[in-house]
């Protein structure tokens, strides 16, 4: 009866109340520091820069085109794992978690590798020119951090759809490939989507990957975060904070979305 | 033939060796505890979970077939109508593998759900309407393809009890209406024996007839002379494995209460005295009769019937022509010791002698019928004198037939009879025929000339005496092409052993008197302290 209500802080509720002070404190100091490093003019003119209009379109067609790839990977196969058991599970879905513990410098280092001239599949060097130091290694890099965020959020989402509307869909007359499109997609499709922002911001914000995979190199793989890297190794803040603070409030738009998704 | 629903050797994890067989048009309803595997066997039908044996419906096998290709309704426990399309969607959605232009689509689904008085909800989210409501939108969606066999899962289980006796009727009438076979889960035995022509009841994945509580009425074997017939929904009807032999001969007799009083009085006409010298006459009491061995049940409506003239009162009791297996308990009663001890004897002597010859005639029907389905078997009037009424009891629960009643109502002229006519066949034929136009005339001879001359005199039926199987073949195929082609029985020496024997020979009837002369059935009593 009383859960709702307001009550009068106690003692303790003031010593709780420092340590997030000092969290919530830290987080807007952060965000000061980037807006309060430019003047608005300054903002303006780093933002019409080339280079961070180049940065901008670049992150945004490769982080849109990894989220697809991803989607249409991480979907079907998060489908499978949600409502087959198969011997070797257990592993294949630690495997699958591993990316996303994995430090993304350690992957970029990885695929590197493999596609690398020196690959131990040989087959592997010649698809691997296409990819490295390109911009399609960018779009290597962050489908692989992006498609393992959406396994798992999509093989949550298809497991909590209760399996007795696939069955019952059954029984009206639907084939398998009818049941998922019709029923187990349009179910799903609130935690999929969850996944899909998350992926997308991961994709966006993708640094250690990309840099291993498609290097740095100015005009040519300098996404945002690359281009907050050249940039401030060479001393010019403006277009390094204007990225910053691109990437600031995109991830900002992105969490009221899904906030606002929650609550639809 | 047979065009239901078969179950054979059902098994998985939950079920065990289910074999079951329901008439299309049936209303059966499947009783039992939670987690007895009631909800997995419509599963296993609507081909949701995986299992062993075989099931058929119309005939074909359909254990093979996916889910979408079975063309059966099926509501589950929960409903799970789809939260994401409107209630006219839900339907749509079942109506896509159909060849119909959208227009005929819509027009179909409105149809439905006005006939469910739920056409105003067309539109409507299905998390947004009641309980009774949802259940009518999800038996809509099941019956919307036109299936033939309807699945119920505890359809009325979370509803009152002015909305379920109200879904009850309509869907009783929509099974009516569309012809349907239906199976229904429900954990009310009140529902159950209400609603199905059939009570089926699981225990631990295993199928077994349900038998009627004494809280719900009497059974019709306890039914006396007055009062109005109870409707035949208060028996339960169903054995496992075998379609009922009383559906097919509704009208097995009963014994007459003046038949049981008199075989009561023979064996205890003033009580059972131990029971009265121990003082133990009114202590309550509770009495089960259960089968020792696989056995066709005959004679329990009158060991039942016996058990109330002597005081008791019956549990549950399940019909002549029931096949249990052993261990079934096919009968249970209460009452006082007096009245138990009194009519224990000589119900269960009663029960196993008729079983006995209800097995046996099973038997040789079985046996014949596997050869050939349309074979009658007839049994003689040989039975131990003054115990006809029982014994043509027993030869019908075990799906035999009646050869001859009595002298006075048939004819059949033996060679005792020709003796005393001369040669010419023709002749008396024709004056028999002129004295009772109306009977068939059976003649017997054990002689194939003869047999044929008889035949073409005009006899309806030829009973061959004593023959080989090849001697009957023989006058078989001689007979075929006379107009009108006359009955060929065999009568004489047919016993379990050689009836598949016979019955290939192409003959229609086997006469036989084996099912009279044999071990009763074994009845195993238990009466405990009630």
């Amino acid at each position: 009866m009383t859960g709702r209500a307001p009550r009068l802080p106690i003692p303790l509720d003031v010593l709780l109340a420092v340590p997030l002070l000092i969290i919530a404190a830290a987080i807007g100091l952060v965000i000061l520091g980037l807006g309060a490093r430019l003047t608005p003019h300054e903002l303006f003119r780093a933002l019409s820069e080339p280079e961070t209009l180049f940065a901008l379109r670049l992150s945004f067609s490769t982080s849109l085109i990894s989220l697809a790839l991803s989607l249409l990977l991480g979907v079907p196969a998060a489908y499978l794992l949600a409502r087959r058991r198969f011997r070797g599970m257990a592993l294949v879905d630690t495997l699958l978690d591993l990316p996303l513990v994995m430090p993304p410098l350690v992957a970029g280092l990885g695929l590197l590798f493999v596609i690398g001239r020196a690959s131990p599949l040989p087959p592997l060097a010649e698809i691997g020119a296409v990819f490295l130091f390109s911009p399609a290694g960018i779009v290597l890099a962050q489908t692989f951090i992006a498609t393992t965020i959406i396994v798992r959020s999509a093989k949550a989402a298809s497991e909590a759809v209760d399996p007795g509307y696939r069955d019952v869909a059954g029984t009206l007359g639907l084939t398998p490939a009818r049941v998922f499109f019709a029923i187990d997609l349009p179910l799903a499709a609130g935690g999929i989507v969850s996944g899909a922002i998350l992926a997308w911001a991961r994709a966006l914000g993708e640094f250690g990957a990309t840099l291993m995979v498609a290097g740095a190199t100015r005009f040519r793989t300098e996404t945002l975060p690359m281009a907050i890297y050249l940039n401030m190794a060479t001393g010019q803040v403006e277009v390094a904070v204007a990225s910053a603070l691109v990437l600031l409030v995109t991830a900002f738009v992105l969490l009221l979305t899904m906030r606002g998704l929650k609550r639809a | 033939m047979n065009a239901g629903l078969t179950l054979e050797g059902v098994c998985n994890g939950v079920l065990h060796d289910v074999d079951c067989r329901i008439e299309r048009g049936a209303f059966v309803t499947l009783i039992g505890p939670s987690g007895a595997g009631k909800s997995t066997l419509l599963k296993a039908v609507a081909g949701l979970v995986r299992h062993a044996g075989r099931i058929l419906w119309g005939g074909a096998a359909i254990d093979k077939a996916a889910p979408h290709a079975r063309a059966i309704g099926y509501v589950p426990q929960d409903l799970c109508l789809f939260p994401h399309r409107s209630v006219a969607g839900n339907l749509l959605l079942a109506l896509e593998r159909q060849r119909l232009d959208p227009a005929a689509r819509q027009a179909r689904v409105a149809a439905l759900l006005e006939q469910l008085r739920i056409g105003h909800l067309a539109e409507r989210r299905p998390t947004r309407i009641s309980g009774g409501e949802k259940q009518r939108v999800a038996l809509a969606r099941a019956l919307i393809g036109a299936p033939s066999l309807l699945l119920l899962d505890e359809p009325f289980s979370s509803l009152d009890d002015q909305t379920r006796r109200h879904l009850q009727g309509e869907v009783k009438r929509l099974h009516e209406e569309f012809g349907l076979t239906t199976l229904m889960v429900t954990h009310d035995l009140d529902e159950a024996f209400a609603l199905g022509d059939e009570v089926l009841a699981m225990h631990e994945g295993r199928l077994k007839a349900a038998a009627r509580p004494a809280s719900l009425g009497e059974v019709r074997g306890d039914h006396g002379g007055c009062g109005p017939a109870p409707p035949r929904t208060m028996r339960p009807t169903i054995s496992p494995a075998l379609p009922h032999p009383s559906r097919k001969e509704p009208h097995m007799p009963d014994l007459s209460d003046n038949d049981l009083d008199r075989l009561l009085a023979q064996d205890a006409p003033y009580g059972d005295l131990t029971t009265q010298a121990l003082e133990i006459g009114g202590k309550a009491g509770r009495m089960s009769f259960a089968a020792r061995d696989k056995m066709v049940l005959c004679g329990s409506e009158e060991a039942a019937r016996m058990i109330r003239r002597a005081g008791g009162e019956i549990a549950s009791v399940l019909p002549s022509g029931s096949k249990i297996e052993a261990g079934t308990v096919f009968l249970s009663a209460v009452g006082p010791a007096a009245a138990l001890h009194k009519a224990w004897k000589v119900s269960q002597t009663l029960v196993e002698y008729a079983s006995g010859i209800a097995t046996r005639a099973n038997r040789i029907v079985e046996a014949a019928r596997a050869e050939a389905p349309e074979l009658v078997v007839a049994c003689t009037r040989k039975n131990f004198p003054g115990t006809k009424e029982i014994s043509i009891k027993a030869v019908m629960a075990g799906g035999a037939g009646i050869h001859r009643l009595g002298l006075s109502e048939t004819i059949l002229v033996f060679p005792e009879h020709r003796v005393f006519l001369g040669d010419d066949i023709e002749g008396w034929m024709t004056a028999l025929k002129r004295h009772a136009p109306e009977k068939k005339i059976v003649v017997e001879s054990d002689d194939l000339d003869e047999a044929e001359a008889l035949a073409k005199a005009g006899a309806d039926v030829i009973q061959l005496e004593k023959l080989e199987p090849e001697a009957v073949a023989e006058m078989v195929r001689r007979v075929a092409d006379l107009t009108p082609r006359p009955v060929v029985a065999m009568a004489g020496g047919v016993n379990e052993a050689n009836a598949a024997r016979y019955a290939a020979t192409g003959c229609d009837v086997l006469v036989t008197s084996a099912p009279y002369f044999g071990r009763p059935s074994d009845v195993k009593i238990t009466i405990e302290r009630g």
